[in-house]
């Protein structure tokens, strides 16, 4: 059996299947399993991070923004302010009535036209509402033209005592401009008039600057283009109310909102997607927007987003590299569970299966391994059984080797062979010889293991059959004798055949009682259940003495069988290698 | 295609010596200066192919009725311009100037003088030559300084969108002549009669008399037209304002003006008449008082209709804008040397006091 073990080394390579291979399918189940969910908590993780970055930056992003927005619309207004403020220095002065008064104010015009450039023209109009004069860059001065102003909007409104600050016209349908009113109080109640020239709040707006390519720009209530960077987009009178962030900042609908909380993502004036936010100057119901290209704004978002999906995906990769190990570390065991199962299940009961990953695993290849040890010792018993008596394989399969450990005890011994058979052997061909042998070691084995006899040995014809050992017996020497018995018969119609093939062959036993000694003898693996004793050799010489169907027994033999069989005393013999002669006896035949 | 095959040629000759290179890794300074040989010729390829990327200078056309030497300022405002905005002059943009020295004639001769160079922008600088310019070509930007009302010329469809190929600053100088005359009288309130030079054959001359005789009514005066088609008809006009008794002298815009502008200063110093012109170069030259917009910053200002043009604006698109900034000039010693005593409400108005 050991020469069909498969080497190991060969049996591995025989079984590259698809369990441990990078794809197999417990591999790949796991490899699946492991990436997917530490991909899926990496990806949620990501995401979430990612969501808040975006909302956050958004929002930081539209709050500075919206600073910006807030900021613009302050400087504007103040550009205005400081117009008001320079005006209204005029109408806190007191002017002597007449003539000489007007000629005063006029100085005093003339001198606001040098301080505030913005100013194109000025009036003033009486408490009547009557224009009495009139100073421009472009035109002669006007003294006393005592036109009626009185229904005038701006007139109105600045009586009221608030500065007005009247629609944006376009002079020429080019230049923007603006009436500013301002009423006078107490002892002079007139109203000045400044015509101002909104083309100089581009030196204002182009200064406000949004990150590297963002700008500001002013609509109005009804979303015309006050100011922009871009001047010649003024000069053109653009209307900007049906554009994307305008029409976002609800103007002239209902009044506009407070002010642009979020910044809106539109299509910008040159057409472009930009982030854009707007502040109200609700005293002039103008508008501040400003705008930044999405790609500047959400630069920093963009980065961020880059880096953290650059991190996801090194991620993703670590954590699959990582199940694929994992998924191998798990596997790689299970494999060598299995090939070794295999192994042990094609009859290697050597194999021995190496895990040390000291868990359950470990348990199991260890579990393993003692049943394959159990298999082995299954597998040395069943070679052994061929070997060995049934009653000796038998006590070493049952674990009851003790019993065959080296003991004295009183055994029957019965040795039997055949007479001629060495000159048969020599004149008869080897076939013949193992033909006869087959039908006499087939005739024999049977009755000892009908009489429950062990079979100590058996030597080309001769035969060595213990009673009373190594399992013990009420009555070996009964069993021997009947055993020789049956023997004799079987043999003696089986050598009537033989003759009539021509061999002339006999057959002898011999039975003794004695002590002897008992136990394994031999060497390294072949060790064999021996007797060592007088009474081996006194049912060996017995045997010998034997003529062809004589069944020799020893006295005590003849003592014990007596009642069972008939024996016939042949006196004193004297046998080869025994010092005294022994009386023996001769089986006649049993009683019935 | 030939400065590629150079550029090939050169990084042959440039990376064709491995074995120096190797040299001067084994030994000291004298291997580096090889190095540098070998580089030298590389980096010079380098320098070229990036300046080839950057394409040729743009072309630019100066055209001016005067010769070069009458207001330079003009030009040196203009480059000033374009330096402001980054663009520098050999490198972004090279200038072609033509000058018609005087001779308005020539002005369309010398525009097509320019179309022929391929210039891509021709900057006229007075009325004169944006007229001729515009006449000559349709398809060229013409951009300059408009004395006239360009959309009552019939130059631009309306300020907001020229509409042709012209446009520019609306200097406003015929508009301001009522203003001028009231300066006029306000430094020197004694005057009654003013003569005023012009040349009855210039297209606005006769809308700019009316318009200025509805003022001088409005302020007590009596005007005097002058009529001067040259310098030496200036200087007998200017006689005949002496003989007439003219209390000062006022000037329509157009080429015998401008041109003589030192003469007419000179003459008025001459012959102690108070004037008033347009332009702060008379002052300059010794006339009494100027009222308008700064000329210098319009030419500035116009730098950025040249680089807008250039980097693909159309010029029917460019708004003809307006100067919002105008200045009232004084020459305290002419004032002097002519006996006029400058009223203390206008010294303190004034812009610039030239002492």
């Amino acid at each position: 059996m050991t020469s069909t073990v498969v080497p190991p080394a060969a049996a591995t390579a025989g079984t590259t299947d698809a369990l441990a291979r990078p794809g197999g399918r417990l591999f790949r189940k796991y490899a699946i399993i492991i990436s997917a969910l530490v991909g899926a908590a990496l990806l949620a993780s990501g995401g979430v991070a990612l969501f808040f970055s975006y909302t956050e930056n958004r929002a930081a992003i539209a709050a500075v923004q919206r600073e910006k927005a807030l900021s613009a619309a302050g400087v504007i207004e103040r550009f205005v302010k400081e117009i008001e403020d320079e005006i209204g220095w005029t109408t806190q002065a007191l002017y002597a009535p007449g003539r000489d008064g007007l000629e005063q104010r006029r100085i005093d015009f003339l001198r606001l036209l040098r301080l505030a450039p913005a100013i194109t023209d000025l009036a003033y109009v009486d408490g009547h509402g009557h224009e009495q004069l009139r100073v421009s860059r472009l035109a002669m001065d006007v003294i006393g033209a005592d036109t009626d102003r009185s229904q005038d909007a701006a007139v109105r409104a600045a009586k009221n005592g608030q500065p007005y600050f009247g629609p944006v016209y376009f002079r020429r349908g080019s230049e923007p401009y603006a009436t500013l009113a301002i009423g006078g109080r107490g002892r002079a109640p007139g109203v000045i008039l400044a015509e101002v020239n909104l083309k100089l709040i581009w030196d204002v707006i182009s200064r406000i600057k949004v990150g590297k390519a963002g700008h500001a720009y002013v609509v109005d209530g009804s979303g015309l283009l006050i100011a922009h960077p871009d001047i010649d987009l003024v000069l053109r009178r653009t209307d900007l109310s049906k554009s994307e962030p305008v029409t976002a900042a609800h103007l002239g609908v209902g009044g506009a909102k407070a002010g642009g909380e979020t910044a809106i993502v539109a299509r910008g004036s040159d057409g472009h997607r930009v982030l854009t936010t707007y502040a109200a100057i609700p005293t002039l119901d103008w508008y501040v927007f400003v705008e930044q290209p999405l790609a500047e704004a959400f630069e920093n978002i963009y980065a961020s987003l880059w880096r953290t999906s650059i991190l996801l995906a090194v991620g993703l990769a670590a954590s699959v590299l990582a199940s694929l190990l994992l998924a191998r570390r798990m596997v790689v065991p299970i494999k060598a569970l299995k090939d070794g199962a295999a192994s042990i299940g094609r009859g290697d009961f050597d194999r021995r299966i190496e895990i040390r990953t000291g868990d359950e695993l470990e348990e199991l290849a260890g579990q393993f391994n003692q049943m394959a040890g159990q298999l082995t010792e299954l597998e040395r018993m069943t070679r052994l059984r061929r070997f060995l008596a049934p009653q000796i394989a038998d006590l070493v399969s049952s674990n009851a080797e003790e019993m065959l450990e080296s003991h004295r005890r009183d055994i029957t011994v019965v040795f039997c062979d055949m007479r001629g058979f060495t000159a048969f052997a020599e004149s008869a061909g080897p076939e013949e010889v193992m033909s006869v042998i087959r039908e006499y070691h087939a005739a024999l084995g049977t009755l000892i293991f009908q009489y429950e006899g062990t079979l100590e040995r058996f030597v080309g014809d001769g035969l060595m059959v213990l009673f009373n050992d190594p399992v013990p017996c009420p009555d070996p020497a009964v069993r021997a004798v009947r055993m020789a018995v049956a023997m004799r018969d079987r043999i003696e119609a089986l050598s009537r055949k033989w003759t009539q093939r021509g061999h002339d062959l006999g057959f002898g036993i011999g039975i003794a009682q004695g002590y002897a000694t008992l136990g394994r003898i031999g060497f390294e693996d072949h060790f064999a259940y021996g007797s060592v004793g007088t009474v081996c050799n006194l049912s060996a010489r017995l045997c010998a003495h034997a003529l062809a169907g004589q069944i020799l027994i020893s006295p005590q033999i003849q003592e014990a069988v007596v009642a069972i069989a008939e024996c016939a005393p042949l006196g004193e013999l004297a046998l080869k290698g025994l010092r005294r002669p022994v009386v023996a006896f001769n089986v006649v035949r049993l009683r019935q | 295609m030939r400065r590629f095959g150079f550029q090939i040629e050169q990084s042959e000759r440039a990376g064709g010596r491995p074995r120096q290179g190797i040299e001067t890794v084994l030994s000291a300074s004298f291997g580096r200066r090889r190095v540098l040989t070998g580089l030298l010729p590389f980096l010079l390829t380098v320098g070229t192919s990036w300046a080839a990327a950057a394409g040729p200078p743009a072309r630019i056309g100066w055209l001016k009725i005067q010769g070069p030497r009458h207001t330079p300022d003009q030009l040196e405002a203009f480059k000033e311009g374009m330096r402001a905005l980054g663009l520098v002059e050999g490198r972004d943009y090279v200038l072609e100037e033509r000058y018609a020295n005087g001779e308005g004639a020539r002005l369309p001769a010398l525009t097509t003088e320019l179309l022929g160079t391929g210039v891509g922008v021709i900057v006229a600088t007075s009325q004169p030559s944006i007229v001729a310019a515009g006449r000559v070509t349709k398809g060229v930007p013409v951009i300059g300084r408009m004395n006239d009302d360009p959309v009552a010329n019939g130059m631009a469809h309306s300020l907001a969108r020229p509409g042709g190929n012209i446009t520019g600053i609306y200097a406003m100088t015929e508009q301001l002549n009522p203003k001028r005359l009231a300066l006029l009288k306000e430094a020197v309130p004694s005057v009654r009669l003013v003569g005023v030079l012009l040349r009855q054959d210039w297209s606005n001359a006769a809308h700019d008399w009316r318009v200025l005789e509805a003022a001088a009514r409005q302020l007590d005066l009596d005007l005097l037209a002058l009529n001067a088609r040259s310098a030496d008809e200036l200087a007998s006009a200017l006689e005949l304002a002496v003989e007439k008794k003219v209390g000062g002298i006022m000037t329509f815009r157009n080429p015998t003006v401008v041109t003589n502008l030192k003469l007419i200063a000179e003459l008025c110093l001459k012959h102690r008449l108070p004037a008033v012109f347009d332009a702060r170069e008379y002052v300059e030259a010794g006339g009494l008082m100027s009222y308008g917009p700064n000329i210098d910053a319009i030419y500035r200002r116009l730098a950025t209709y040249v680089e807008k043009l250039l980097r693909g604006a159309r010029p029917g698109e460019l708004p003809i804008e307006q100067p919002t900034i105008f200045e009232l000039v004084l020459n305290e010693r002419t004032a002097k040397t002519i006996e006029v005593s400058l009223p203390s409400s206008l010294m303190a108005l004034a812009d610039k006091v030239i002492e």
